[in-house]
């Protein structure tokens, strides 16, 4: 495996930045809607419209082709919120009804395609997979083009979009349209989406605009930072992706980025902040301090009956408080000088253990 | 038999197969759970397929199933852990199931015929040629014997469990209530859908099989609001795909799964335009009615109220300047009005009839 850096690799490279930038931003606003299913039927659903502006041209002007996908990413979302609001037919439903209905048209159409003897191998169908490799500068500049409105976009509407993801009807009150924001948004998912296509493919799609805002979500709970390190998570793998899969032999581009985006999440569910293993060892420490106060207020509640408040009591009599605790707490309490062994199995508070137990009672009181 | 028959036959066997579960996956909000599997088998299939190096082995198909049901325990893992939510757990897990597994594909697989686009569009047209054959007496193509045992399976399940299923759907709580333990359905279901994606998955594709699923469905949900009845509908639906489907792809000359799809779409969309009780047309329509009728007794309360007034509250103008309607629609509801009975007309000034004052007094009182 040797690192090597020529023409497609750059290409390549730069093509993932764009597309990182684009999803990271994307990505925040889908999972924070949580919307982000929406974006694999529109990447299924672009296909038709792909097709389609290949069989009205014939020809594979990229622009013609993105141009094709845009319009059947924009009918598809329109026809899902259509379904959603004018009937019963719940969301889930109504994107899978979509994105299998539309990709099955589009296979239609591509298998057609396929059988014309002038379009010869079109490369209609890296559209597919994705092939980072099969990307021209002429690409390049549409997608940059592409890439910049939408950040621009994200900049310009800030406080709206911020308002639309977390509080809609305070947007209202505000007297901000929230239909409009809403297409914008839409509008911006599907532009990212298309320009996604071509690198990471049709199917793999749907990760770029889930995970990064996921990972991010882990780490940060602000949108600005979030999508700041979403944008970096996306960039990040999708520059590690291209790398790798230009240095190992027929490795397509779009699967290792979709599963360098995907160890990132997984990493960040365990060990980040918010993670299930930070998440595991707080409750383990919150498990251990509450049966080691226990211990102590058990002691207390004993000793009360005697008149000294230091007498010593044998741990069959805390069992039947309530479970024995473990040899372990009590020398853990004793290493802090809170209690002390009178005899074998007999523990007894100290001064400092006498007041910790006061002060325990009374904070529950 | 002609090949054409008997992809209509396998086509209907599919259909059937998907339809089946798929009625429960949409009324239990988890269509799009079938997506996740139906990508997530292929991980299955390719694991196996290192491992015993062919692709003609039941193996194949547990290990697939296996997958398949492993996505939804991860998924619904990732839902339990609190940290995202339900669409960004299906959403994450089948694209990286499906990468590693194409990913595997392009370094190990070499020049051994496990096409990726063979395994996302699938294609029906090549069925008729595997053949089942037992001592050299022809039974027919495997794929119709695959998906006729996956049918009995699916059939099986939903006929014995059918009320535990439709209470643990339709109210989960009663049914945890009753020991009928939705969990266990739950996972029922979820084997059902793997098994039929599995099934599937040479014939039709892993996207294509979504369409089945979720598509004829969604089409009988439209129709009816009897689990009984949508099931029966859903399944006419799935094998008219089938079969004009088939049609549709000999005459343009295209994938035949993908005419499949294509007729689904066009068969929910008349039903979401159509259907009697649901359509977005007859909706239309019935709001259009109430709208006139409306309008129709507001003229009766504007005429009763203004009985003494001057002449021009009883002409034409009137219901453009006051009521604020446009000129058509006022004519409308003039004419609707005159054809109730509610009013007369004489030279362009309309009068109550006695008709008209008793309705107008029931629609005051009844407010």
């Amino acid at each position: 495996m040797t690192l090597i850096i020529d023409y497609p690799v750059i290409i390549g490279v730069v093509g993932a930045t764009l597309i990182g930038i684009t999803s990271g931003i994307v990505s925040c606003y889908c999972v924070l809607k949580e919307q982000s299913l929406l974006g694999d039927a529109i990447a299924h659903a672009a296909l038709p419209g792909i097709c389609i502006a290949f069989l009205l041209s014939f020809n594979k002007n990229p622009l013609l082709l993105f141009l094709g996908a845009f319009v059947a990413g924009i009918i598809g979302t329109v026809l899902i919120n259509a379904i959603i609001q004018k009937s019963l037919i719940k969301q889930d439903t109504a994107l899978g009804v979509i994105l299998s209905v539309f990709f099955g048209f589009g296979t239609l159409l591509l298998t057609m395609i396929q059988k014309i003897p002038t379009a010869r191998q079109t490369g209609l169908d890296t559209y597919l997979f994705g092939s980072a490799a099969s990307m021209l500068t002429s690409d390049l500049m549409l997608m940059g083009v592409l890439s910049l409105g939408i950040v621009a976009v994200t900049l310009l509407l800030w406080k709206e979009i911020k308002g639309y993801i977390f509080d809609c009807n305070f947007l209202k009150t505000q007297g901000f349209s929230k239909k409009n924001i809403e297409l914008t948004l839409i509008f911006l998912t599907v532009l990212t989406i298309i320009i996604g296509l071509q690198t990471v493919g049709v199917i793999l799609m749907s990760a770029l605009i889930i995970a990064p805002a996921t990972g991010a979500k882990l780490w940060q709970k602000k949108l600005g930072p979030m999508m700041i390190l979403s944008i970096i998570f996306s960039t990040s793998s999708g520059i590690l992706g291209v790398f790798v899969s230009s240095s190992v032999d027929r490795l397509p581009t779009g699967p290792v980025i979709v599963t360098i985006i995907s160890a990132i999440v997984f990493i960040s569910l365990f060990f980040s902040p918010h993670g299930l293993v930070i998440q595991w060892v707080q409750s383990q420490y919150n498990k251990r301090s509450i049966r080691l106060e226990t211990i102590l207020t058990h002691l207390y509640t004993l000793a009360k009956t005697h008149d000294d408040l230091s007498h010593p009591h044998d741990i069959q009599t805390l069992t039947a408080l309530g479970g024995a605790p473990a040899l372990s707490l009590l020398q853990k309490l004793e290493k802090e000088g809170l209690i002390y062994c009178h005899k074998n199995n007999s523990w007894g508070l100290t001064d400092a253990g006498v007041s910790k137990a006061t002060q325990l009672l009374h904070r529950e009181s | 038999m002609n090949p054409i028959l008997e992809i209509i036959i396998i086509g209907c066997l599919v259909a059937t197969t998907a339809a089946i579960p798929g009625n429960f996956l949409i009324l239990r909000n988890m269509a799009m759970m079938s997506d996740a599997i139906s990508h997530s088998v292929f991980l299955g299939i390719v694991l196996m397929f290192f491992s015993i190096k062919t692709l003609h082995s039941p193996l194949l198909i547990v290990a697939a199933t296996a997958t398949g049901l492993f996505t939804v325990v991860l998924t619904e893992a990732l839902i339990s852990s609190k940290k995202m939510k339900k669409d960004a757990a299906i959403g994450l897990i089948f694209p990286l199931f499906f990468a590693i597994a194409i990913i595997l594909i392009s370094q190990f697989a070499g020049n051994i015929h496990l096409d990726q686009d063979a395994a996302i569009l699938g294609e029906i047209a090549f069925a008729p040629f595997n053949r089942f054959i037992v001592g050299g007496i022809d039974f027919g193509p495997i794929g119709m014997w695959i998906m006729g045992f996956i049918l009995i399976i699916n059939t099986s399940f939903i006929w014995t469990c059918y009320k535990e299923l439709k209470l643990a759907t339709f109210d989960p709580a009663l049914a945890a209530s009753m020991k009928l333990s939705p969990k266990l359905m739950h996972y029922g279901l979820m084997f059902c859908v793997s098994i039929t994606c599995v099934g599937a998955f040479d014939i039709v594709g892993s996207i294509l099989i979504v369409a089945l699923i979720i598509t004829p469905p969604a089409t009988a949900y439209l129709l009816t609001r009897n689990l009984n009845i949508m099931i029966i509908l859903s399944i006419i639906i799935g094998c008219t795909c089938a079969i004009l489907g088939t049609i549709l792809a000999l005459a343009m000359d295209g994938s035949i799964s993908g005419a499949m799809c294509t007729v689904a779409g066009v068969l929910f969309l008349l039903a979401f335009l159509f259907s009697p009780s649901h359509g977005i047309i007859q909706k239309f329509y019935i709001q259009k009615q109430q709208k006139l009728k409306f309008s129709a007794l507001l003229l009766t309360i504007q005429c009763f109220n203004h009985q003494n007034s001057n002449a021009f509250e009883y002409s034409f103008e009137n219901l453009i300047d006051h009521m604020r309607w446009s000129e058509s629609f006022a004519k409308k509801v003039l004419s609707y009005a005159l054809e109730k009975n509610y009013i007369l007309l004489k030279n362009n000034h309309y009068k109550l009839t006695s008709y008209g004052i008793e309705v107008a007094k029931q629609t005051i009182s009844a407010s």
